[in-house]
């Protein structure tokens, strides 16, 4: 049983692990590795060539800071306002509390297509196009988040706020020295994905900025390809630039994400 | 600390929505600013950078006129961009000039903020005969150009050269019956009897079958509204005028031949890789099957096939075109001004050498550096040639459930092949599948 579950995995993390792996050869490749047949694994001698492109032919540092701030602004904001809401859907009550968290829930069914073209309206009305607040307001309401908080929350005793309240601790406190502390595996994956899923948008920013300089990395990415010419180096450079951030942020944080992702969020 | 952070968070906020705003009032100078929306990427996007520049330090500073060049994405984008603006109350936000794909027609000919093309040249006194009748006709909606064409393509064959100078075949097929012939000679199999190398790799879809049943008897339509050139089509016409029969009787024949293999994707990666010895593409493949193919054989380029003797059509034009909208700034003669430029010929010329596709103004044909061009390519020469003897007539489809109907004659036909289906029942079942599409349409249309 144990080989199987070990072959399982292998084979799944090969399917995950494979087009990262490729994308970092690709990026090494010269022009004439992408048309040779049989196709390569690896660059027949490594360059940097398409760094150097992907930076030259396009204003990606400025595309990449765009996406750093508002993945990271948008990851905050989003971080805090999930946290607050769960928090108070799990200790407090109050007259239509349920109703409330039903209504937050049930956003979950729209489809965020849908929604696409009356945010768009509702953004463009605002004059927030071409700001970073309109690339990450749309972002800010998780319901996913604010839900699997609430469900860990949940888990946590309300005697202990009660208990530490009585001893003239505050809400704040109490949330920020015991209860974010041990809940730290789901706060961090929910971050972790929060981060990438804005990091990683595409078609929301592209329709809220105009401007060049507020692009965002995925939009600037496809600036880097001509669909009829097969010069891909330059954009699987700039693709090994994006990823290495959220790899690095997986890898290191691996831990708490098996953790939160162990632990059953069912509540109690 | 908390505080600081909202601080810092407040003040970053309110700088970008401030620098929106003073944007917006710079652009109120004398100087015209024309917009112009576009998915050129890559190459095609340095080229439309280099137009862009020429024009606005040329015709654009003499004219107070300057063209923002706005990249939005892929062609699909733009379209969904530009939706989502005039989908809302509000269109002030429109582009002066965006440039679609073929498939962004049907959702943007009765937009009511369209400018036709057509009446911005003829308000300027242009004489529209100077762009290239097929590539105008391509745009053409009830009779009026609604769009610039701007980067054109058409369907070639490709073959590899070497395999048929290996075999002595001296001149590429012209007809399916030709083309059966060759493939069967080209046609490599191992001991097993497994093929080895096809002659001939395709499924056909609307993008061949536009030729290959719009070419017959010099020309003929599949729908009625001519493709949907002047109407919304209500039902397709290859069943009762025969075209699709005769096409899919020497479509069978060439299958039976073993020499023909049903790929769906990646042609170019098959016929590169020598698996398979011709295919039919865009032209605009031309620089990507070159590089492909390397120095691993010849490639050869022809004229797409005829179905039969009698298809005397040709190709018909594809590829995207440039729109002008109006945002109620009334900046739609500055716009102008810049289309003009932007198919001029020798604008037109040095966006033919930087991305493939083929000049639309008909004076680069004659430019000197351009015939030099062809002889040094003698490639482009052929697709050059080929829409030039083409019936300009002969035009794409513009139909409502485009991509149910894409895959409607690739699953017919491939049905056809493999169940040993009859071409007149396969004929008859396309008719009746496409038809209740377009039934579909006028129900929806109408409520």
């Amino acid at each position: 049983m144990k080989k199987v579950t070990a072959f399982v995995a292998t084979v799944f993390s090969l399917i995950v692990v494979f087009p990262i792996f490729y994308s970092i050869s690709a990026s090494f490749f010269t022009y004439t590795d992408f048309t040779s047949i049989p196709a390569r694994l690896l660059p027949s001698r490594p360059t940097l060539e398409n760094y150097y492109r992907a930076f030259k032919e396009s204003n990606l540092e400025q595309f990449l800071a765009n996406s750093l701030v508002t993945a990271s602004l948008g990851t905050a904001l989003r971080m805090v306002i999930s946290i607050l809401a769960a928090y108070t859907f799990s200790f407090f009550t109050f007259k239509g509390r349920d109703v409330l968290f039903v209504l937050i829930v049930a956003t979950m069914l729209l489809p965020s297509d849908a929604l696409l073209l009356a945010n768009y309206s509702t953004i463009r009305s605002l004059r927030l196009t071409d700001t970073y607040v309109g690339i990450i307001s749309t972002t800010l309401l998780a319901p996913t988040h604010i839900f699997m908080l609430r469900q860990y929350f949940k888990t946590v005793s309300s005697e202990y706020r009660e208990a530490a309240l009585i001893e003239g601790c505050s809400d704040v406190r109490f949330l920020t020295t015991l209860l974010i502390p041990i809940s730290k595996a789901v706060v961090i994956t929910l971050a972790i994905h929060s981060f990438s899923t804005i990091f990683n948008d595409y078609l929301w920013p592209l329709l809220v900025t105009n401007k060049e300089s507020m692009r965002t990395v995925q939009v600037g990415l496809t600036m880097l390809g001509f669909s009829e010419n097969l010069d891909y180096g330059p954009q699987f450079a700039a693709i090994t630039l994006l990823i290495t951030p959220i790899l690095i942020a997986f890898i290191a944080m691996h831990k708490p994400i098996q953790t939160s992702v162990s632990t059953r969020f069912a509540g109690r | 600390m908390k505080r600081l952070i909202i601080y810092v968070v407040l003040v970053l906020l309110a700088t970008q929505s401030l620098a929106a705003l003073g944007q917006t009032e710079t652009q109120r100078d004398a100087v015209t600013t024309i917009t112009w929306w576009h998915s050129n990427s890559g190459l095609a996007g340095k080229a439309a950078e280099t137009l862009v520049d020429d024009f606005n330090n040329t015709v654009g500073k003499e004219k107070n006129i300057q063209v923002q060049a706005v990249y939005q994405g892929k062609a699909n984008d733009v379209l969904t961009k530009a939706k989502a603006i005039w989908q809302s109350s509000d269109t002030s936000d429109l582009p002066d000039l965006v440039q679609l794909d073929g498939s962004a027609v049907l959702d943007i000919r009765d937009n009511p903020n369209l400018i036709a093309m057509e009446d911005l040249a003829k308000a300027d006194g242009y004489d529209l005969s100077q762009i290239m009748e097929a590539a105008r006709l391509s745009i053409t909606y009830k009779q009026k150009m609604i769009a610039m064409p701007f980067n054109s393509s058409t369907i070639l064959l490709y073959y590899n050269k070497t395999a048929f100078d290996e075999l002595g075949i001296t001149a590429p097929p012209r007809t399916l019956d030709d083309l059966a012939e060759v493939a069967t000679k080209l046609k490599k199999t191992d001991d097993k009897g497994k093929v080895i190398r096809y002659g001939f790799a395709n499924v056909p879809t609307t993008y061949e079958l536009m030729v290959w049943l719009g070419q017959q008897n010099g020309l003929s339509y599949i729908t009625d509204f001519e493709n949907g050139h002047t109407g919304n089509p209500t039902k397709v016409l290859f069943h009762e005028n025969g075209t699709m029969v005769n096409f899919l009787t020497k479509w069978k024949a060439l299958y039976a031949t073993g020499s023909l293999e049903n790929l769906t994707s990646d042609l170019n990666g098959a016929f590169a890789s020598g698996r398979v010895v011709m295919i039919v593409a865009s032209t605009s493949n031309l620089t990507t099957i070159h590089s492909m193919v390397g120095d691993r054989f010849e490639v050869g380029v022809a004229p797409f096939p005829m179905v039969d003797e009698k298809a005397t059509g040709g190709v018909n034009v594809g590829g995207g075109a440039i729109y002008a909208l109006n945002n109620g700034s009334h900046n739609e003669s500055a716009a102008w001004e810049f289309v003009k430029f932007a198919t001029s010929a020798k604008q037109q010329y040095a966006w033919h050498i930087a991305t493939g596709y083929f000049p639309v103004h008909r004076d680069t044909y004659t430019m000197p550096e351009f015939q030099a061009h062809l002889e040094a390519n003698p490639h482009y020469g052929v697709a050059i040639k080929q829409l030039l003897d083409s019936n300009p007539k002969l035009q794409g489809l513009w139909v409502p459930s485009a991509y149910q109907i894409y895959y409607a004659f690739q699953s017919g036909i491939l049905k056809m092949l493999t169940e040993n289906k009859s071409p007149e029942q396969t004929s008859k079942e396309l008719e009746t599948e496409i038809n209740s599409y377009f039934a579909e349409f006028q129900r929806m249309q109408q409520e």
